[in-house]
């Protein structure tokens, strides 16, 4: 994990990313019990080619030149794939904008604030995401008032709903 | 196939030992703890592989 964070620190300290943010269950585990993945997300404001398409190749021959090995979609790091996820939507340029400076180990790095995982798993909608932010709320990690009013704000108000129920055990 | 089971259910164990190490851990404890996790679970799937293909030979 360590190799995963100081090779993002090397991109943003070599401009090859503005900014980046660990999300995902690897984001979720600072603040709720573990969950088992395989990779982790790292989020990042994603630069354009001249063509207007995102462009993924500086980031990927960066990170590979930093010693990472490259499958399928991953760079792995030793024991774990890195995913690099493009701020696809307004929720998660918010959340990288926002994310939480924390230090694993020593090495500072982001992590996405509570409400925003729970927004962003709401948003993707799987059954494991529901289950997340079932474990956010059950476990007392999250703002709800604030989580309510970014859910309100992402159009996402009624999935709220659905997994408070949930975790409510009434539904 | 008794011992495959018996691997299983030792497999299962240890990943129910795991998940209740998971609590109250810091970020970095409950990292390596998820790593074991991926370990356990990497050991399952080529048991049960290993289970299958001596099960389908036959």
């Amino acid at each position: 994990m360590q190799d995963v964070l100081r090779a993002l620190n090397q991109l943003v300290d070599a401009r090859v990313i503005e900014a980046y943010a660990i999300g995902g269950a690897m984001g979720a585990a600072f603040y709720i019990d573990a969950v088992q993945t395989e990779d982790v997300d790292a989020f990042t404001y994603f630069p354009q080619a001249s063509s207007g398409l995102l462009d993924l190749s500086p980031i990927y021959s960066a990170l590979l030149a930093l010693g990472g090995k490259l499958e399928r979609e991953y760079v792995r790091f030793g024991a774990w794939p890195l995913q690099i996820l493009p701020d696809s939507t307004p929720l998660v340029s918010e959340a990288i904008r926002d994310a939480r400076a924390v230090e694993f180990e020593g090495i500072p790095t982001r992590v996405f604030m509570p409400e925003h995982l729970c927004c962003i798993a709401l948003q993707t909608g799987r059954a494991k995401d529901f289950l997340r932010v079932q474990m956010f709320l059950e476990q007392g990690q999250v703002d709800l008032a604030g989580l309510r009013r970014m859910a309100e704000r992402f159009g996402l108000g009624d999935r709220l709903v659905k997994a408070e129920a949930l975790s409510n055990g009434t539904s | 196939m008794e011992r495959a089971e018996t691997k299983t259910e030792y497999i299962v164990r240890a990943k129910a030992l795991l998940r209740a190490d998971l609590r109250a851990k810091s970020w970095p404890e409950k990292v390596r703890a998820i790593e074991r996790m991926n370990e356990v679970s990497k050991i399952a799937r080529a048991s049960m592989k290993a289970a299958r293909a001596k099960a389908s030979g036959s």
